[in-house]
């Protein structure tokens, strides 16, 4: 049996702790993955804040198929679009460069701690949404091609060209 | 130009992290949300979360709370100084360093010395444990994951257990770390002058830092003294001057981290020849308030319930009083009241309404509803709990606290139709609550009789006779006993069918004279009498009716946002 799936029969049969290790062990790479995709550490910690209050709502009843990190990242993954999609009036690109470093530090500067960080989140911010989430979905949720087409019900064809691409467009940038 | 390898290299180390104060805030509500939703599940499944069906209420948090506030403040200040060699970074990890002790405990000392603090502290983290001695030798004992309280009373040499939960701790905080950000906007409005310096205390190594600033009871002077080795905060000293009296009050406060607590209360100190007084719930009652419970916490789901508040007069004439609009999604929940009386004073809806009124539907108030008519909020985002109220026509007050905080009778539909049995507390050193199921009665045919009465111990009477004191704590004094019953209807989901309450020798009826259903099935109260009497500084006694017709809609539609502070009603 696997660690998630242990962490989910204790959560099934009530302890709370199983809840905490779930949350310690992907909290890094769920926020990582929202803030890559929303550019936004408050709209991040949002996002984060939603899926995982949600996740322990559904908790009793949750059976995993896959993986519980891929089904965590894809609710990550699935909020942020929509918030995206809520906030079309001010998209990414349309941020400026001044702006995205604010929204990338949160009020004592700890979340992304350094000035190289920063600069990689706003390179990432200025490629195109599917390109960017592709990248960040291989990249930081480590998931595969395939599991990646499966998320987002696209092609795995097409997964690779937008990420061949993303990464071309980030050598340029970077 | 960097390679692709290098380029995914670089992106796969550049991480986000969570901080701390985040993480305990969403690990707060995401266990809040776990346990909510166990409510639903068989009984079997909830062994472990026992405590939830404990119906207590507990401030017992709130003292502990109050002293960290001190570690909040070197937070605080810490990062309010510009000064670079202002050592923030050890401040900062000096928490770290204490949140993995496992015990904290705290001394205080007052002079001149209050009738009744305090005196020191116990707090275990994980597994919540909480221990308060207190100045005339009573000890109370609250393990929180076992959901049992004891309180050792020296006057009369009982250890009394009770049932207790952290449900209703919130909003305030659960964790020194939480304390910092509320911290944040305290010394900014406080605007403190700090000062620190390095030294030698006893052969060690310590940081001082020294703040002043003029709180609500006047100018204060707090320093506070980091071990430097063993990054842990050590002692702290407080001093206020009194401005009506001159008087000076100094606290000062010490910390110590032992490895382990006392296990129970009689290694806090409690003898053991003390005589063991159980208040734990009898069965019969601990399952109908599960049932009550259970169905508050449900409630009628997604919804829209509007109560037309009416004053009765002599006559029995109805007057438009006020209209209370209560939407709720998922636990998202917003309460807007409006005055609805022909009173010019004030702005209202009286014009509006007075043609439909007491017929008025969800949608005609719909159209009527304007943020600058309300005068009350509470509105729950998810995170914070809204609150805004009106004080004049120009003046208007508002706070936010962290979490949910419990809606009051009246203002949901939820608390007409039932009632939390948390509201009633579980009992303390200054009080004690006791339930009782009457026996059956020929003019409530049907009913189940609940009664619960709230009793004041010597303590609380000790503290009314103090209350003149600015330290001693805030918690409201009982000096009287509080009764109320309840008769419940079982066939028709429990609904409060008479409730009857006796406080401060005021006495408020509330009777639901007609009830329907949901097209789910679901009753729920549609014409509830409420009144109250009180007496005239004359003697004579004066009974104020009030007529309320609750008209509710499930499953309704919600525009976007309106679960947020700031939306804004028929914005053009």
């Amino acid at each position: 049996m696997s660690e998630d799936q242990c962490l989910l029969r204790r959560l099934h049969r009530g302890d709370l702790d199983a809840l905490r290790c779930i949350y310690e062990k992907y909290k890094d790479d769920l926020l990582t993955i929202a803030v890559s995709v929303l550019c936004d550490i408050h709209a991040a910690e949002d996002c984060l804040h939603d899926v995982f209050v949600n996740f322990a709502k559904a908790a009793g009843d949750f059976h995993i198929s896959h993986s519980l990190k891929g089904y965590l990242i894809s609710c990550v993954v699935n909020r942020a679009r929509n918030q995206l999609k809520k906030n079309q009036n001010t998209s990414i690109s349309q941020i400026e460069e001044s702006d995205l470093r604010t929204t990338l530090r949160n009020p004592v500067g700890q979340l992304i701690d350094n000035e190289e960080a920063t600069r990689v989140f706003q390179v990432l911010a200025k490629l195109p949404n599917e390109q960017h989430e592709v990248v960040a979905l291989h990249l930081y949720g480590e998931m595969k091609f395939k599991e990646i087409a499966d998320l987002l019900n696209i092609s795995i064809n097409t997964v690779q060209s937008r990420y061949r691409y993303g990464v071309e467009k980030l050598r340029t940038l970077l | 130009m960097k390679s692709s390898s290098e380029i995914e290299h670089l992106i796969k180390n550049t991480r986000a992290k969570t901080c701390e104060s985040f993480d305990d805030h969403i690990l707060a509500d995401a266990k809040a949300a776990f346990i909510e939703s166990a409510k639903d599940r068989p009984t079997a499944w909830r062994s472990g979360l026992s405590i939830w069906r404990i119906i207590m209420k507990s401030r017992i948090t709130k003292p502990f709370a109050a002293a960290m506030t001190l570690i909040g403040a070197m937070i605080g200040i810490s990062h309010l100084e510009d000064s670079s060699d202002f050592n923030q970074a050890a401040w900062g990890r000096m928490l770290e360093s204490m949140k993995k002790m496992p015990w904290v405990h705290i001394s205080k000392k007052i002079d001149p010395p209050v009738l009744y603090d305090a005196i020191e502290r116990w707090t275990c983290f994980d597994p919540s444990i909480k221990i308060y001695r207190y100045s005339d030798g009573t000890i109370a004992y609250s393990d929180y994951s076992k959901g049992e309280a004891y309180y050792y009373k020296p006057e009369d040499k009982t250890i009394t257990i009770s049932p207790v939960t952290e449900k209703y701790n919130v909003p305030g905080p659960k964790s020194p770390f939480e304390i910092v950000s509320e911290f944040f906007e305290m010394t900014d409005k406080l605007g403190a002058e700090i000062d620190h310096k390095y030294s030698e205390v006893g052969g060690k190594q310590v940081e001082i830092i020294e703040s002043k600033y003029v709180s609500t009871l006047g100018p204060c002077h707090t320093r506070m003294i980091r071990d430097v080795d063993q990054n842990l905060l050590r002692s702290s000293q407080t001093t206020i001057l009194k401005p009506d009296t001159n008087e000076e009050i100094t606290t000062v406060t010490t910390y110590d981290y032992p490895e382990s607590g006392p296990r129970d209360i009689y290694e806090a100190g409690a003898p053991k020849d003390a005589e063991l007084v159980d208040l734990c719930l009898h069965e019969d009652v601990q399952r109908l308030l599960n049932e009550v419970q259970r169905r508050y916490d449900r409630g009628y789901g997604d919804c829209i319930a509007m109560v037309l508040q009416s004053w009765v007069n002599e006559n029995g004439m109805q007057e438009p009083w006020s209209i209370i609009m209560f939407r709720q999604r998922g636990v998202l929940h917003r309460m807007d009241l409006y005055y609805a009386s022909d009173i010019k004073r004030f702005e209202n809806l009286h014009d509006q309404i007075k043609d439909d009124w007491p017929n008025l539907t969800i949608e005609q108030m719909k159209s009527y509803e304007r943020n600058e008519a309300t005068e009350r909020q509470v509105i729950y985002d998810g995170k914070y709990t809204n609150n805004r109220f009106r004080v004049s026509r120009d003046d208007v007050k508002s706070n936010r606290h962290k979490g949910m905080m419990p809606l009051r009778y009246g203002d949901s539909i939820n608390s007409l139709s039932w009632f939390e049995p948390p509201i009633y507390g579980s009992s303390k050193p200054v009080f004690r609550v006791e339930y009782e199921l009457l026996e059956n009665d020929p003019e409530h045919e049907g009913l189940i009789g609940l009664r619960i009465t709230k009793l004041p111990t010597n303590m609380s009477r000790m503290i009314a006779k103090s209350a003149k004191s600015d330290f001693v704590r805030k918690d409201p004094v009982w000096t009287s006993s509080d009764v109320s019953c309840y008769w419940l209807d079982p066939s028709r989901d429990y609904l409060v069918i008479e409730h009857i309450e006796t406080k401060s020798g005021r006495k408020t009826t509330n009777i639901t004279l007609e009830t329907k259903q949901t097209p789910s099935g679901q009753w729920y109260p549609s014409h509830i009498r409420h009144e109250y009497t009180y007496t005239l500084s004359g003697g004579q006694q004066k009974v104020n009716r009030i007529d309320k017709r609750i008209v509710l809609e499930t499953e309704p539609a919600f525009p976007e946002g309106i679960f947020q502070a700031d939306y804004i009603f028929n914005a053009q």
